[in-house]
């Protein structure tokens, strides 16, 4: 537990709760499935327009509520983008119209959740986000205080350099402002600089540094040399191979997988296709190993990966594929658990009923990804009890080798449990029952009416991209629905559900879960650098 | 010659029946020694149509398969997607020539050239009125029926094609739904087959060689076939009937999860009961079969079959039937499942 905001109460006074619960659960539905892409309804304009409003709703209703949702697991990286974007580039003025009352967080912790946000971004994405600054029109002393600390301290700062070069260009034009831009492009070429170049560079750069030493300092200015193509004496490896390997493609070793593949297309036309995984191995990232096991085992190159970095659903997919091995098991454990310290439930005993009917095979275009969707879930939610009985509807013994089969019959597994004293029952399924439709509801209903039984049940329902036209089935109107997309980040989903059973009670749960996570990223992005480091 | 359902049936037995919306199905299950694993998929097969009304096939593997009654052939280049009212055995290596084809895309030219294209059963009411109407040669044949089901289902006027006989805007438009109403019924192990009821009455008995080869009719079957009847329905407000032999659990005696199970219990054996009645009901009727295919120099067939309640389309192999396609004869439409005794 932590410390409670100030204003938490005084936001309770002040406001109809149940019109802020639904607020918050419109705008959680929205973070959690916009993609910025139009859908079998409606066009990509239409849904930008519904969001806009959205965003525009809960920012004014408060923005820090508004932020701390964003940072919910299960938001999409797009609506981290869209919050990160208005937080930035909407003063902070309460009182105003945009900004009906007081805000309950303060202005620093609205700082660290921008942080935070922008540190849950993956790095193209982010880099995306800076340098649609620009076109925003978001252009104040906050933005900069946020992006050039982000984009100067990255230990990967000189692999950006190489992968996102003009991305970044734009990025530092936009913060430094384009004038600046060319005197310090300019400052940069010089061999010696005079005091006042000194003081330039110690303002737009090394001001931002944090606990840099002259290693860094110069590691920075040479990435910075390369972004802005100016002449320099490169001594980083990536640097020097990038333009070495315009003459020999085996120095293209350790140059990311896009720009070998640029390289040997632009250079080096005659060299096989196949040979960029071979040169690209050691550098793709874990995700682009993932993707190319398959063609790698083909073409008998060895490429080593990392399961650990892997999502959840992936991990369990792969396995489909390629089969279980102990260090796949053990991640799978381990990423489960941890996802699991991030959901609101803490139970002694609950018991799972696990959907392994035929239909869970998925889609044509998505093979067994809600299985896999399911099996992670289970994984996660088991967690949530001291002690857990897992049922499958198969009647099989759960096993990531069962391939699914046979009819839904989901209200027998709901009778087994029942025998045992739980705290809560989870049951994921597509929720299309058919042995016979109907039954689960029936047997609930007639526990909770004749036999006494108050055990909270909620349902989570697997979603594919490929499913997601199709309404989510529910079992039962008194079982509580939460679609699943990416079991790891469920938390937005879950919270929705919490905030529609009780929005006081779910909105303490939100800074429950926020404050700390926002707190620690705060400890690890400090801001600025007092001290001028110079050559 | 004289055959009973009992005789098609034989080697299935019966699984547990599932329902949702109006359809409900009873899962024919395969013993394990009665699977005949000769057959292999009917996806793989090579069509064409060298005329319109004209479609060819071509089996290029070393087993037999079968072309299902009343299969539609659906391609996206400019070409006419056509289809056919009845079964084609074909044997290995085999290739064919069927005039009796029905064109399904009515404004569309052009012929389909020779490959695996993308095979639909056609919607319940039209799969009726091809098997109907089998043998007459006439490549526009189908296209009343059609119509009328793009009628019955709701198609918009707006667009005079759409009002024609153009069947993909069925598959097209109601992609969704389909998808929706197929999601609610799920292929058991062993499953060779199933006995299908729309709204309470028994709309059509489907059997084929094997597991394997039943996954692949599955989805055209149910959900394009049968999940067009569902459609109708609803289109015409059709209230769905409460599933045949659904019985209510009696909460009167429950106290406690224990006697909820009980009585649980009772209500799941009624239902296997009631699906025990449904077929013994109809087991013994018997039909009228017409030869209408010979395996030259082996011993599968084809027959016609035709009684005073079903009708449709068997494929043997000697005195064991491996396929079977049986549809309620239009006389005695939607046969009911009455009579049964509890």
């Amino acid at each position: 537990m932590v410390n409670l905001p100030v204003r938490i109460e005084e936001k309770f006074l002040s406001m109809d709760l149940r019109t802020l619960g639904k607020d918050i659960e419109t705008t959680m539905s929205l973070f959690g499935t916009d993609m910025n892409r139009a859908t079998h309804y409606n066009t990509k304009e239409e849904l930008a327009a519904m969001s806009e409003k959205e965003h525009r709703n809960m920012f004014s209703l408060d923005r820090t509520i508004y932020g701390c949702i964003a940072c919910l697991p299960g938001t999409t990286d797009i609506s981290k983008m869209k919050v990160v974007t208005n937080l930035l580039g909407i003063k902070w003025n309460p009182g105003s119209d945009f900004q009906v009352s007081t805000p309950v967080l303060t202005m620093d912790q609205e700082r660290m959740i921008i942080d935070h946000l922008v540190s849950t971004l993956p790095p193209n994405r982010m880099i995306n986000l800076f340098a649609s600054f620009e076109d925003n029109r978001v252009n104040n002393a906050r933005m900069r205080k946020t992006v050039l600390p982000f984009i100067l301290n990255s230990t990967n700062f000189g692999w950006w350099a190489i992968k996102y070069r003009k991305k970044l260009k734009t990025v530092l034009s936009h913060c430094w402002g384009k004038r600046m831009s060319s005197v310090i492009e300019a400052i940069l070429g010089k061999e010696a600089r005079t005091n006042k170049e000194d003081n330039i560079i110690h303002t737009s750069v090394s001001k931002y540094l944090v606990g840099a030493d002259t290693i860094k300092y110069d590691s920075v200015i040479e990435s910075l040399c390369f972004i802005f193509s100016v002449d320099f004496n490169f001594t980083n490896p990536l640097f020097v191979n990038f333009h070495a390997a315009k003459t020999d493609f085996s120095k293209a070793k350790g140059l990311p997988k896009e720009i070998i593949e640029g390289i040997r297309a632009a250079y080096h036309p005659t060299i096989d296709k196949a040979e960029t995984l071979k040169v690209a191995k050691s550098s793709m990232t874990s995700k682009e190993k993932r993707l190319v096991q398959n063609q790698a085992q083909k073409a008998g190159v060895e490429v080593k990966w990392n399961p650990y970095s892997q999502p959840l659903v992936e991990l369990l997919i792969y396995g489909f594929k390629m089969g279980f091995t102990n260090e796949i098991h053990k991640a799978i454990e381990e990423k489960a658990y941890k996802a699991a310290q991030l959901l609101p439930f803490n139970y002694e005993k609950v018991g799972i009923i696990c959907d392994d009917s035929f239909s869970m095979s998925g889609s044509e275009d998505q093979k067994l990804k809600a299985l896999a969707i399911t099996y992670a879930t289970v994984e996660m939610l088991k967690h949530l009890g001291n002690s857990t009985s897992i049922t499958t509807v198969s009647k099989r013994r759960q096993s990531y080798s069962n391939k699914p089969a046979g009819e839904t019959n989901l209200a027998k597994p709901l009778i087994s449990l029942l025998k045992h004293d739980l705290d809560a029952i989870f049951v994921v399924s597509d929720g299309y029952e058919n042995a016979p439709e109907g039954r689960f509801g029936e047997v609930l209903k007639i526990a909770r009416d004749k036999a006494g039984v108050d055990i909270p049940v909620y349902h989570f329902n697997p979603v594919g991209a490929a499913e997601s036209k199709v309404a989510l089935k529910r079992l039962s109107n008194d079982v509580p629905l939460t679609p699943v997309t990416n079991p790891e980040k469920m938390g937005l989903s879950l919270f929705k559900t919490m905030i529609a059973a009780d929005p006081k009670q779910g909105l303490i749960e939100l800074f429950n879960i926020v404050l700390p996570n926002i707190e620690k990223t705060k400890q690890l992005y400090a801001r600025q650098n007092p001290n001028t480091i110079t050559r | 010659m004289e055959i009973t359902i009992s005789e098609v049936l034989k080697g299935c037995t019966p699984g547990r029946m599932q329902s949702a919306g109006y359809m409900q199905m009873v899962p024919l299950i395969s013993e394990p020694d009665m699977i005949d694993k000769r057959f292999g998929p009917f996806t793989g097969l090579l069509s064409s149509t060298s005329d319109y009304g004209t479609l060819r096939l071509e089996n290029r593997e070393n087993h037999p398969t079968i072309f299902p009654m009343g299969t539609g052939i659906l391609t996206k280049s400019h070409a006419q997607n056509h289809a056919l009212g009845k079964i084609k055995l074909m044997t290995p290596m085999s290739e064919a020539s069927i005039d009796t084809a029905a064109c399904i895309q009515e404004t569309q030219g052009g012929t389909i050239n020779s490959g695996t294209h993308t095979m639909t059963i056609l919607p319940y009411s039209i799969r009726e009125k091809a098997l109907e109407i089998k043998d007459e040669k006439g490549y526009s044949k189908l296209w009343p029926a059609i119509k009328e089901f793009n009628k019955d289902v709701g198609i918009e006027n707006s667009d005079r094609f759409r009002s024609m006989g153009h069947l993909e805007h069925y598959l097209d438009d109601f992609g969704d739904k389909l998808d929706e109403f197929i999601g609610q019924f799920e292929i058991v192990p062993n499953q060779v087959g199933a006995i299908i009821l729309l709204n309470g009455q028994v709309a059509g008995i489907e059997r084929s060689p094997n597991y394997e080869f039943w996954k692949e009719l599955w989805k055209p079957l149910i959900r394009e076939c049968y999940g067009s009847a569902s459609l109708v329905f609803a289109k015409q407000g059709v209230k769905p009937s409460p599933p045949l032999g659904r019985m209510p659990i009696n909460d009167r005696n429950v106290k406690d999860i224990d006697s909820l199970e009980v009585e649980y219990n009772k209500a799941e054996l009624f239902e296997e009961d009631t699906v025990k009645n449904l077929i013994r009901n109809f087991i013994s009727q018997p039909f009228v079969a017409t030869r209408e295919e010979n395996e030259p120099n082996g011993t599968l067939c084809v027959d016609h079959l035709s009684g005073n309640q079903f009708t449709g389309q068997i494929v043997r192999d000697s005195s064991f039937v491996v396929y079977a396609s049986l549809i309620p004869d239009k006389n005695a439409r939607f046969n009911t499942a009455a009579n049964f005794s509890i």
